[in-house]
């Protein structure tokens, strides 16, 4: 079969000649990410000054930087970002849908503002790529998506922006200051008569203004839209601190949440649920600064300054549990007696410090009742252990001796123990005030207090013995 | 003189025979409509001896020497004849042989065929019918088949499914389409050149055929001329390479045959800017024929194939884009070209056929045939990220209602062309950007799943299809005058379509539900499950999802001709009987329809009958005058029965089957000189259903259109003259003028995927007298050729097109369309007519050299050849030719702005060439 050889070599040849092949194998492309290589030359704040209350199309080379704090990736942000800078936030409005696949929350962006417009929006200050004349009055237009590419830049991604902590009243001070900017409300809660309801109506798409307000009563607008993707879903029904960004629409001041979990509002409700805090864990609540104390909570403690010696003033009531103590300071005076076991409740109420001690600040008298009688034993105390933690509850120190001051009470007396000295302040008010105090080593028992200096009080002369 | 060169062209060496003994042969040649052929040449392979026939078609050989041999007949080249013969005695009378296919070296068949995949084209052509179909002697097929193809011609305007396939007697339509899927047998030429075309309503033994006509090829093995063919064909069109090598035995001792072919087509780029081609073909038939009267046959053959494809576009794309071919599909990645629009497609066929001469007037040919194999078209796909499609009619710069902006977008795009191309790079950037926790993850509560989610991936489009046929062809003639022509055939058909992930650009996952639903319907969260059986199913690379669901059908048929016979008239008569039931199954449970997604919808049953009957009178040997007539029922075609087969099992109200009438009449002159055909016809389709889909991403959903009562006419004439003028040269002019029309004002049903409420009922569409697209409805042609005695021709060929309209949208032929535009407005004009494209001309070349190796080179054996073939198509480089387009089918039913969605366009290539070469060894 010499005839079949020929062929088959020719077939041979021809399938090594098939060989050659049609390539299709792609390299991914490397992890995009990096700031493009341009620096701002003007802050979001500055811009923001430059801005007259007339759309105004920018013609110069500004460059901004910031960080976008909001996308549309909920749907509750419509062909808008939100980006800022550490001076403020600017609101751009893009053309387009689902923007956060490129420009995603935390990831930084460059502005190249020539070309674009600035303007407001019922008072919320935007940048936009036209002018729509065919609007009466004439309206900033959305940049057209296809040439976002040519002002916006793409940067880093994941740049962490920290949220203001501000409260309500802060907010409502500066709308214009805050407007644009992420910030935190801490303990604050849906309005109750809102409770149970949706964030909005996503079945007709129908935005709603919730009322989110502190335990003070204090309210703020937060705007739901009803495309975006929680609006049917029910608002949360605790208490908790919120990140929003602060908004506002005419002379309203509101807040646009970027997803539910801004309103982590898991704990519990101004004034309700379980009522009772410790007084050590309400000193912890104290910030440094005048600190709101916890809503719905109530301390119990038994009543350890003495009103009848009137060595404490008359609004004061130092009270102590197992956990610490805390002066309770009226709005008048009391009528609680030492050993008295009161309740007194602190929502909401100021946690603050006099001369630096701390203290439940302006507690109306309603806010105490006595719930019974109690005793506290003194703790045995060296001076040199009279510390922060041990501030207002009742010690005992061995071995000290008063000094100075003339022998009398009234006023500061040097107090010395082995380990050091301290003062000893009896008001003048005080019924023994005018007396001479004991000489020699003595175990004194007294509330350690604070008047910008350590110093600690007796209830009566009977304290030391 | 043309025959005498013939003989020198195809005359073999005589091989040194013994003198012994020798014979006569005697017979009588008859064409496919069974008159005599006058002029053929009937030669015996490997002898010097050959004869014209008469004017009757007779024919006597003498000097035979005995043994077996091969009788061939060549007519005009073409060898449209070929069998075995045992000469043993010396008087051997063949009597009547009928041609046995359209065998053919015609030149044009080496012209590479155009791939056009059926989604490019869903809603009206012919797919690439035409480039197999190119041998035809008949000049009007040829050139509908071949030179019209630019045009993407439709014969006689009729949709693909109206012409039937055939091959070694298996019926090749796909049912759920109804169309010829060509593109199965790409690439093998050299084995697919049997073939007998049928076009209109003649009779046909072989089967009944539809409206259009048949299309019968045959790969038997006995079939393939005995030779070895290598060729290499260059070209800058869809593929740039093409390699083909093909072996067949002929007839060897002992009754086998055997016949091979491989083909490799390829290009890393084809003529439009990011499409390539990777194409593989095989072929094997394997024959033996069992003493005279039997013989089996087993062919099986596929086209493995990855196409990168384009995608047509908007015309300001098309004119930013500069004066090449504008393709959105591909994006740079890599520093290469992704092509996200990928086919890639492989059904390999098995055919088993049986002929069986009972008698010398009695045949029975029984076939059966199993296709399987799958189609893949890939696509982008994205889940709450913006529209990647770079031509996405929201970044066209149009669309921006700023002057100066638009002005500013228009130059963007004008200096920077690759925005007009897909960002991969971006959709990588966006996925990887993507960390997200799925709760309930494949639908198991408390499952979490956290990873990248993809927001973009590339999907798969898959048609996996099994279809499996059993056909039987019954001849025989009766005495003299009657010819009796039966078939029984049974046609199954199990196709899977499905969607599943290809490639998860750089995520983790894809997840299998819809996201518009999520925001649509926030108080159902079941709509937003693709499949309720399988909730939130976390996706990989390969796993399915979208939609998953079969199609079933079941075709019985039967039917029956009666021809008879005269000297000057013929007559026929024949009719069909066709039952069809088909059902769809889905495997999916949609969200939105979860009573009627999931399994066996109701079976639609529909029992169909045909009838058909003409006259054929013979004047003499040369002129002959036909008139046939046809009348049939035809049941819906499952693509369009079901309003949305993707989501649900709901069928089109007022499903009914299509009505069709048609007739023709005509003329043909056969003479040695001359070649003439004159053809009218007249068919009505009506009650036809047609159903459209698209996407609205203002509903942000699927929009289902099904349009019933829809009635169309095509009437026309067809002129076709092939004449030799003087010493090889030729003229060939060819027309085909009609008119394609709408005659009814269709009733459109539109339903949505997202709601199980239908958004209108019977809303009258108004296109009473609109044209049906996708065909030019005229198209001429005219050639000069001259052959020279020295083994050359060339051919040229001027072409013009006219009457071509786009398609159009039925949503802007309808009252809630214009209820707000004003009737005495431009607008309202411009709204409701439809868009005819500018008439077009191409001017074409081919030529081609045919070498005798061994008249130089002594000492072969084996007579062997040389061919080269060089053509070059539209030689102006019209650039800017559109033969197509289609309104998008989105209207902005609020503004009324038109250039909103507009309309996309086809455009035919601009100058190209091809040149091949081709070893033969016979």
């Amino acid at each position: 079969m010499k005839f079949l050889r020929f062929p088959t070599l020719m077939f041979l040849l021809l399938l090594a000649g098939m060989s050659s092949c049609v390539k299709d194998k792609f390299d991914e492309p490397p992890f995009d990410g990096e700031d493009p290589n341009m620096e701002a030359n003007i802050t979001i704040a500055q811009l923001k000054l430059m801005y007259t209350g007339e759309l105004m199309r920018m013609d110069t080379d500004l460059i901004i930087k910031g960080v976008v704090i909001a996308d549309d990736r909920s749907g509750n942000f419509y062909k808008t970002l939100i980006i800022q800078d550490e001076t403020a936030g600017i609101a751009l409005r893009l053309d387009g849908t689902n923007l956060y696949n490129d420009y995603p929350i935390g990831r930084r962006l460059f502005v190249k503002l020539n070309g674009l417009v600035m303007g407001d929006y019922n008072n919320l200050l935007q940048i936009g790529g036209y002018i729509d004349s065919t609007q009466s009055p004439a309206e900033l237009a959305e940049l057209p998506i296809n040439l976002a590419g040519q002002h916006v830049f793409k940067g880093k991604y994941n740049v962490q922006v920290e949220p203001i902590v501000v409260t309500i009243p802060q907010l409502l001070a500066d709308v214009n200051g805050y407007q644009n900017r992420l910030i935190r409300l801490d303990s604050v809660e849906v309005k109750s008569s809102e409770l149970g309801l949706t964030y909005a109506d996503g079945v007709n798409k129908i935005s709603y203004n919730r009322t989110i307000k502190d335990c003070n009563g204090s309210t703020i607008i937060v705007r739901n839209s009803g495309y975006s993707l929680f609006a049917n879903q029910p608002l949360p029904g605790g208490r908790g601190n919120m990140t929003a960004v602060m908004s506002v629409y005419g002379s309203d001041a509101q807040l646009l949440i970027r997803d539910t979990t801004d309103m982590p509002f898991y704990g519990e409700r101004c004034g309700g649920g379980n009522p009772m805090i410790s007084i050590g864990a309400l000193r912890t609540t104290f910030t440094g600064t005048a600190t709101t104390a916890p809503d719905g909570k109530k301390i119990k403690g038994i009543v350890i300054s003495d009103r009848s010696f009137t060595n404490v003033d008359s609004k004061n009531m130092y009270i102590q549990d197992s956990t610490g103590g805390i002066v309770v300071r009226f709005t008048a005076a009391h009528s609680f007696n030492v050993g008295d076991e009161v309740e007194v409740d602190v929502s909401g109420l100021e946690l603050s410090e006099y001369r630096s001690l701390l203290q439940v600040n302006n507690v109306p008298l309603t806010n105490a009742v006595k719930t019974g009688t109690g005793t506290i034993s003194p703790q045995v105390v060296t001076v040199s252990g009279l510390s922060e933690a041990r501030e207002s509850t009742l010690v005992t120190i061995l071995g000290a001796t008063l000094s100075g001051n003339s022998g009398n009470y009234s006023g500061s007396v040097t107090l010395t123990d082995a380990t050091g000295t301290t003062t000893l302040y009896t008001y003048s008010s005080a019924s023994f005030s005018a007396t001479a105090y004991p000489s020699g080593s003595r175990n004194i028992t007294c509330i350690i207090s604070q008047f910008n200096n350590r110093q600690v009080l007796i209830r009566s002369p009977a304290d030391i013995q | 003189m043309g025959r005498k060169l013939l003989l020198i062209l195809f005359t073999t060496l005589s091989s040194l025979s013994s003198f012994a003994q020798t014979a006569q042969l005697k017979g009588r040649i008859l064409n496919l409509q069974e008159a005599p052929i006058e002029g053929a040449i009937v030669e015996i392979a490997g002898e010097s001896l050959n004869v014209v026939t008469g004017q009757d078609g007779s024919f006597v050989l003498e000097g035979i020497p005995f043994g077996i041999k091969s009788v061939r007949v060549l007519l005009d080249k073409s060898v449209i004849l070929e069998m075995p013969i045992t000469i043993d005695q010396p008087l051997i009378n063949l009597g009547d042989l009928k041609q046995s296919a359209e065998r053919s070296q015609n030149q044009v068949e080496n012209i590479p065929t155009m791939t056009l995949s059926d989604s490019d084209m869903k809603d009206g052509s012919a797919q690439n019918v035409s480039g197999v179909l190119s041998a035809s002697r008949d000049p009007f097929i040829s050139a509908t088949s071949f030179t019209f193809m630019a045009v993407r011609f439709r014969l006689r305007g009729y949709d693909a499914s109206h012409f039937t396939t055939l091959m070694n007697g298996a019926p090749m339509n796909d049912l759920v389409t109804g169309r010829t899927i060509w593109s199965l047998w790409g690439g093998l030429n050299d084995v697919m050149r049997n073939r007998e075309n049928s076009l209109g309503l003649m009779p046909n033994t072989d089967l009944y055929g539809g409206v259009g006509g048949t299309f019968s090829l045959d790969s038997r093995a006995s079939r393939q001329r005995k030779e070895l063919r290598v060729s290499y064909a260059a070209t800058n069109r869809q593929y740039r390479n093409r390699l083909m090598a093909t072996y067949s035995t002929g007839l060897m001792k002992g009754g086998w045959a055997v016949s091979a072919s491989v083909s490799r087509r390829w290009a890393q780029e084809g003529y439009v800017p990011g499409t390539f081609y990777d194409g593989y073909s095989y072929f094997l038939a394997v024959e033996k024929l069992f003493g005279l009267n039997h013989t089996v046959n087993l062919t099986v053959f596929g086209a493995p194939t990855r196409l990168g494809r384009s995608t047509p576009s908007v015309e300001q794309f098309y004119l930013l884009a500069g004066p090449n071919f504008y393709n959105p599909s591909w994006g740079w990645q890599d520093g290469k070209k992704r092509n996200a629009n990928v086919n890639e497609f492989h059904t390999p066929v098995v055919i088993l056929s049986h002929e069986w001469k009972i008698k010398d007037n009695i045949t029975l040919e029984t076939t059966g045939s199993f296709l399987f194999g799958t189609n893949n078209s890939s696509a982008l796909d994205w889940n709450n990220a913006p529209d990647p499609r770079p031509d996405f009619y929201r970044y066209l710069p149009t669309f921006i209602e700023d002057s100066a902006l638009r002005v500013e977008a228009f130059n963007l795009y004008a200096n920077n062309k690759d925005l007009m191309q897909i960002n991969w790079d971006r959709m990588y950037q966006a996925n990887r950007a993507s960390l997200e926790t799925i709760q309930d993850a494949d639908g198991i509560p408390g499952n979490q799943v956290t990873g990248k989610r993809a927001r973009y991936i590339v999907e798969d489009r898959v048609i996996d299809n099994k279809r499996a046929t059993f056909y039987t062809n019954y001849n025989h003639s009766i005495g003299d005058h009657l010819d009796v022509a039966a078939g029984l055939m049974y046609v199954y058909q199990n196709s899977r379509y499905f969607k599943k992930v290809k490639d998860l650009l750089g995520a983790d996952f894809y997840v299998d539900v819809n996201q518009f639903a999520i925001r649509d319907f926030p108080d159902d969260p079941n709509t937003q499950q693709n499949d309720l059986n399988r909730p939130n199913r976390i996706l990989k690379e390969g796993d399915v999802f979208g939609y998953d669901y079969r199609a079933i059908i079941h075709r019985p048929s039967a039917w029956l001709q009666l021809n008879y016979k005269t000297n000057h008239i013929d007559v026929f008569a024949a009719g069909e009987l066709t039952y069809t039931a088909y059902w769809r199954d889905g495997n999916m449970r949609n969200g939105f329809f979860p009573e009627n997604s999931f399994g066996k919808s109701e079976i639609l049953k529909f029992f169909i009958y045909s009838l058909k009957g003409g006259v054929t009178g013979k004047i003499d040997g040369r002129n002959y005058v036909f008139a046939h007539g046809l009348y049939q029922t035809r049941a819906p075609l499952f693509e369009n029965a079901f309003l949305s087969p993707r989501t649900r099992n709901q069928v089109a109200g007022g499903l009914s089957n299509e009505v069709n009438y048609s007739a023709e009449a005509g003329y043909n002159l056969r003479t040695p000189r001359v070649k003439l055909k004159l053809a009218g016809y007249y068919t009505e389709f009506r009650n036809q259903t047609n159903t459209v889909n698209f996407f609205h991403d203002d509903f942000r959903t699927f929009v289902n259109y099904t349009l019933t009562g829809m009635n169309t006419r095509h009437f026309g004439g067809e002129a076709a003259v092939d004449a030799s003028i003087w010493k090889g040269i030729g003229i060939t002019a060819v027309a085909a003028v009609g008119r394609y029309q709408y005659t009814s004002r269709p009733e459109a049903t539109i339903t949505r995927d997202n709601t199980s409420a239908t958004v209108a009922d019977k809303q009258t569409v108004y296109i009473n007298n609109f044209n049906v697209a996708g065909s030019p409805q005229l198209a001429s042609s005219i050639g000069l050729s001259y052959r020279s005695p020295y083994f050359w021709f060339v051919n040229l060929s001027f072409n013009y097109y006219d009457w071509m309209w786009t398609d159009f949208n039925p949503a802007r032929r309808t009252q809630p369309a214009l209820d707000l535009v004003d009737p005495n407005s431009s607008l309202w004009q411009q709204t409701i007519s439809q868009e005819r494209l500018k008439h077009q001309f191409t001017l074409d070349f081919f030529g081609g050299y045919s070498f005798k190796i061994d008249k130089y080179a002594k000492g072969l054996k084996r007579p062997m050849y040389l061919q080269l073939n060089a053509g070059v198509n539209n030689m102006l480089n019209n650039t800017n030719m559109r033969y197509g387009g289609f309104e998008q089918l989105r209207f902005d039913f609020f503004e009324s702005n038109l250039n909103k969605f507009p309309s996309r366009y086809f455009y035919n290539f601009g100058a190209t060439y091809f040149i091949s070469l081709v070893f033969r060894m016979n």
